[in-house]
């Protein structure tokens, strides 16, 4: 206690309050607008399939990864000098061990690559959220086409600074009989086959240009069906057809009675893995932007911050569960049946 | 009212299960570290893996707390 009465961190603990009460009082940021679905952005569309907010974070994750894993093995060196091969080899050692540890050194070495490439992308892509510009750069468009199209109901007013425009605090909302001349007015537009204009717009919204990717369900469930699919395959050539005994398909002759049940246990269970694996990631990072938007509303400036720490460590987490669970999927395919091979 | 309401019950009584689940694990994780410390690095990395598990229980309870906040349940309203 006596420490924190000296001058300096008197000064910075006073400054620190006195910019949580600035920002309490006189700094407020708009709460973007929460929407399941990804938001398709206008005029991106490549022939008839549109590109939406999450696919394009996709890409971005896709070419993070990439140029890092192109820079770290441009100049391989059996001893090398450049950090970043350094860190991969390090970072690739552990993750190496560890599967080493679970499945075996032939089945480690077997499915590293597919373990990493999952681990990183998936990293890059959550931490996505955490950089500047997502989730706040993007198109602004009048509340009323957002309310016919999407159903969000909050608005904005909007300012300009420079050729840039920006939301303002100011909160907008929709009154029902609004809602219904909006509704009446889409409906007609769209009969005529014109695309829908307000006269004059009550409030905004702004749509972001880049969204993290795992906020969109069919990146999450996309991933799972691949890997549980792919654990099928593998057990498939691994153990050929004594692998579809484990559900119990009558292919395989001398089966007990309790296989079937165990069988149809099974079957169920490659559902579950799906949807658990999906909807694990979709969760964690979509509540996690939830979060990151809420306590930016309630205070500008470092509130967000500890929640930042958080969301670094939840996507990471959530990356390195998915990529060891398809590990743990993928060894668990290739063991055969009622332990019959250790003969 | 029910449907501001039922968003909140699913989440509120989806957390309780895994609340207690993830304490009873941390209190397991760390029982073990303080009587063999030597191998607390293997218990933390299991520990992560299995809170994370039981987290994802509640996560589940979250899911369908945000659905029926932002698309609603067929018969909700």
């Amino acid at each position: 206690m006596s420490k924190l009465l000296q001058p300096k961190p008197l000064a910075i603990t006073i400054g620190t309050l006195a910019l949580l009460v600035i920002a309490i009082l006189f700094v407020r940021v708009p709460l973007p607008t929460i929407l399941l679905p990804a938001e398709v952005i206008p005029g991106l569309a490549i022939g008839g399939f549109k590109i939406t907010n999450t696919f394009i974070a996709t890409i971005l994750a896709d070419i993070i990864v990439l140029l890092f894993g192109f820079l770290a093995v441009r100049k391989m060196q059996e001893v090398p000098e450049s950090k970043l091969q350094n860190i991969f080899e390090w970072v690739v050692e552990i993750f190496d061990g560890m599967l080493t540890d679970i499945g075996g050194k032939e089945k480690a070495r077997a499915w590293l690559a597919v373990f990493m490439t999952i681990l990183l992308f998936l990293l890059f892509a959550n931490w996505l959220e955490l950089v500047p510009g997502v989730d706040s750069i993007g198109y602004i468009e009048p509340l009323e086409v957002a309310y016919a199209e999407k159903g969000v109901g909050v608005g904005y007013e909007i300012q300009h600074i420079g050729p840039f425009i920006t939301l303002t605090n100011e909160q907008v909302t929709l009154t029902d009989e609004e809602k219904h001349e909006i509704e009446k007015e889409f409906h007609e537009a769209e009969a005529a086959g014109e695309k829908y204009h307000p006269h004059d717009p009550k409030g905004y919204v702004l749509t972001p240009y880049v969204r993290a990717a795992a906020t969109d369900l069919n990146l999450t469930i996309g991933l799972a069906l691949l890997v549980v699919f792919w654990s099928h395959i593998i057990g498939f050539r691994r153990l050929g057809p004594k692998y579809a005994r484990r559900f119990a398909l009558p292919v395989i002759t001398g089966m007990k009675p309790i296989d079937l049940f165990v069988g149809i246990l099974e079957f169920i269970s490659e559902f579950a893995k799906i949807i658990s694996l999906s909807f694990r990631l979709f969760g964690n990072i979509f509540a996690g932007q939830v979060l990151l938007f809420v306590m930016a509303f309630l205070v500008a400036f470092l509130l967000p911050l500890p929640f930042m720490g958080l969301e670094l460590f939840v996507g990471f987490m959530q990356a390195f569960v998915f990529a060891i669970l398809t590990f743990i999927y993928f060894e668990q395919a290739t063991h055969s049946h009622a332990g019959d091979e250790h003969h | 009212m029910i449907e501001i309401l039922s968003p909140g019950l699913a989440i509120g009584l989806g957390a309780i299960g895994p609340g207690i689940g993830i304490g009873l694990l941390v209190m397991g994780a760390l029982q073990a570290m303080g009587r063999n410390p030597e191998v607390a690095g293997e218990i933390r990395t299991n520990m992560i893996l299995g809170i994370v598990f039981a987290e994802s229980i509640a996560i589940y309870a979250l899911v369908v707390a945000l659905l029926l906040l932002f698309v609603g349940a067929p018969g909700l309203k």
